[in-house]
């Protein structure tokens, strides 16, 4: 029987670590959620001697995922074994789900009867090679405990001992019970909250960084716009289909996943087949869930075999990624009649649509990308428009004029010609001018009100991190930079998405540091010098990409960068217009 | 007296040609022949014999002019092909060519550049004089040569009396 002692003592490490996530969580970042459950992991395993243990999070829609494993004390789960998502409805989660109670299992390889099978057994060929050799072989005795908000298990528990160890009894799982009633519902509320949190920053910058694009008529990113859906998803094979070109024309950009890789293939003259979700006709109500083998899918497959303009690698790469998917959910992307494309996401898992399904983040994503979408189309055949009517429009009309008036005078001159030709110009006139509104025009930017305003939007993001101005006094007057917003928005995101990284990974080894990002701002001749600089993990910018934009805007802007490596630090000069 | 006219004009190029229909093109060229025609026949007023380049490329400006030394660049105004080569947005077309005006004037700060377009407006009538160019007309896209034969008399002006 437990002495006073220990349970003062096991309480007092309970309370502890609840008083400690704030400060794990502090970066806000996926790093945070997997400091505070190896935490987590750490103490249960501490507490009941196990060698092996899993945080499994099982929301309803989003990731169904394994989020962290330990072996030995140390993290063995990591994101290349491509492990994280898993079916809980199978092995001895399986019967943690059904009946909603903790399980204590001896051995998990004693072979079962005909009436009751092994669980585990039945599913153990299925699981990945490395994962049963390592984590499962030495393995005999294991707890299994759900922790529930109301009767919905949105985690599991999971403690192993090796087979060469005494085995749990059942002591140890009404300990890793009490754990889990008494904390585990509030733990894992607070780490779900911090996953919602990234969620939302994630839908976030992509929607902020789409809507850039198309504020400077840049053509979109569909790589970029598809990570929201690889990373808030539960999905391990996907695809997106795009709409693109003119009106009448029917192609389609594919961008097919599989984990972290992306392909990209272009269908031109890709006619959706009746009935298909890229067709906003279909009688179909949406989203539609399905599974392979389905009318959907062999149909799909049939027509991407026999496309003739279709790369052998593409193909062969749809073709697999297609025959890998067991469950799906397919949304179209149709708005105000367009049909603009679709988004499918498929798991290897069967019957696995239930997860499939968008969370609520990935879902207000996905409805403002078609809006985005429709009006990357809407801005194109605008200014399809007014291209066309300058050219061929005016030469045809001057073709029509300047024969009239040389060969045909009389007519020229009659005044109900007269009017109609120049009716028809006055259309001409508005109709080209309605697509010129849509040009990206550039205007003088207050840089210092601008960089203000920039921060306080940010300051409100990250409330953990310091982000501060340090301009020096004798910059009076205004300093005009010749840009457009979004130039700015892309130098100054780039750089700062680059620091909030630094400082996360600086974190992980002092989780109590602050994030620092300051910019200094001094007069340089011709303009404003912004030094960038924080008190992340001193390495080069992570974002490779990221510097490329910098790098690019700046050279549109007539201004320059400068990286410096001691202190990191990047170095932006911007000519200005001075007015005092 | 004889001057060489450089004539900048994405008709001339690839880029656009294959954008075109051959009927649509024809009206292209109907022009391009309407001001050839005003500017190099002789007549009776005028003493000067003009000779025309033509190119469509406008990044190679700094080859061309050193090859041809034009007295006049005549430069077009809306390039959107090479605006969609170099924005993704056929819209930006003035971009183009105002860039390079900005280079050839800051090159060449005493070459005379006269700027066109079809319906211009003021944004691209301030850009155009704020990157160099000596003048700025609209085009008129007729096929009639007399319709384009006062751009003969500015070019006489600018060649003998502007200097």
């Amino acid at each position: 029987m437990p002495n006073v002692a220990s349970l003062v003592e096991r309480t007092v490490r309970w309370v502890r670590l609840a008083e400690r996530m704030p400060v794990l969580a502090y970066s806000g970042d996926e790093s945070a959620v997997d400091l505070i459950l190896y935490e987590v992991l750490h103490l249960l395993v501490d507490e009941v001697k196990a060698d092996i243990g899993h945080i499994n999070l099982l929301p309803r829609g989003g990731r169904v995922e394994k989020v962290c494993t330990l072996k030995d004390g140390e993290p063995w789960l990591r994101k290349a074994l491509d492990l994280h998502l898993f079916n809980p409805y199978q092995g001895f989660t399986g019967e943690v789900m059904r009946s909603g109670e903790s399980i204590l299992v001896k051995d998990i390889w004693a072979p079962g009867s005909e009436e009751e099978p092994n669980p585990f057994l039945e599913v153990c060929e299925t699981m990945n090679e490395r994962y049963v050799r390592e984590i499962k072989a030495p393995l005999a005795s294991i707890i299994i405990a759900p922790i529930k908000r109301g009767r919905d298990i949105f985690c599991t528990i999971e403690l192993g001992r090796y087979r060469e160890r005494e085995p749990f009894d059942q002591e140890h799982k009404e300990l890793i019970d009490a754990f889990g009633k008494r904390y585990g519902s509030l733990l894992i509320d607070y780490i779900l909250d911090v996953k919602n949190r990234i969620a939302v920053n994630t839908a976030h910058k992509k929607l902020l960084s789409l809507s850039r694009v198309i504020a400077s008529k840049q053509p979109v990113d569909y790589r970029d716009a598809i990570e929201a859906y690889q990373t808030l998803s539960a999905a391990d094979i996907g695809f997106a289909f795009f709409k693109t070109g003119e009106l009448r024309s029917s192609n389609y950009r594919i961008l097919v996943w599989r984990g972290e890789d992306v392909r990209e293939v272009f269908l031109s003259d890709f006619v959706p087949s009746s009935g298909s979700i890229l067709r906003s006709d279909s009688e179909e109500s949406f989203p539609i869930a399905g599974m392979a083998g389905d009318d959907r899918l062999v149909n799909f497959r049939e027509r991407i075999r026999g496309f003739a303009d279709l790369q052998q690698q593409d193909r062969g790469i749809i073709l697999a990624c297609l025959d890998e998917v067991r469950s799906y959910v397919a949304y179209p992307l149709n708005l105000l009649g367009q049909d603009l494309g679709a988004i499918l996401l498929g798991s290897r898992r069967e019957q696995f649509c239930e997860f499939l399904h968008m969370n609520p983040f990935l879902d207000l994503y996905n409805s403002l990308l078609k809006s985005f979408l429709l009006n990357e189309r809407v801005i194109h055949y605008l200014s399809d428009v007014s291209l066309k009517i300058h050219n061929p429009g005016y030469y045809c009309l001057a073709g029509l004029k300047g024969p009239l008036a040389s060969k045909y005078p009389d007519a020229f001159q009659d005044p109900e010609v007269g009017n109609a030709l120049a009716a028809l110009e006055k259309l001409f006139d508005e109709l080209h001018d309605q697509g010129k509104i849509l040009r990206a025009r550039e205007k003088n930017i207050h840089l210092l009100k601008w960089l203000k305003g920039f921060v306080d939007r940010k300051k409100a993001l990250f409330p953990g991190i310091d982000i501060e101005i340090d301009s020096a006094r004798e910059l009076t007057g205004e300093y005009l930079s010749r840009a457009r917003e979004q130039q700015l928005e892309t130098i100054f995101e780039n750089l700062l998405t680059n620091s909030i990284r630094a400082i996360a990974s600086a974190q992980q080894h002092e989780p109590s540091l602050i994030g620092r990002v300051t910019m200094r701002i001094r007069h340089k001749k011709g303009g404003l010098e912004v030094t960038f600089r924080d008190n992340g993990m001193p390495y080069a910018t992570v974002s490779g990409r990221g510097i490329v934009q910098v790098r690019e805007e700046m050279r549109h802007l007539g201004g320059s960068v400068r990286r410096y490596r001691s202190p990191y630090r990047v170095v932006l000069t911007f000519p200005c217009i001075q007015k005092p | 007296m004889n001057a060489k006219i450089l004539f900048f004009d994405d008709m001339f190029g690839e880029l656009f040609r294959k954008q075109l229909s051959p009927e649509h093109l024809a009206m292209d060229e109907n022009w391009a022949a309407a001001v050839t025609k005003t500017l190099t026949e002789a007549d009776d007023i005028t003493d000067i014999t003009f000779e025309l380049a033509k190119c469509g490329d406008i990044d190679a400006w700094r080859d061309v002019i050193e090859t041809e030394k034009p007295d006049v660049v005549l430069l077009d105004l809306f390039w959107p092909e090479e605006a969609f080569l170099k924005y993704k947005d056929r819209g930006r077309g003035s971009d183009i060519s105002l860039d390079a005006l900005e280079r050839i004037r800051e090159a060449f700060p005493d070459l005379p550049i006269v700027c066109y377009t079809v319906k211009p407006d003021r944004e691209l009538l301030q850009g155009a004089y704020a990157r160099g160019a000596t003048l700025f007309l609209e085009k008129l896209p007729f096929a009639l040569p007399e319709v384009q034969k006062p751009l003969k008399y500015i070019l006489i002006y600018l060649l003998k009396y502007a200097k």
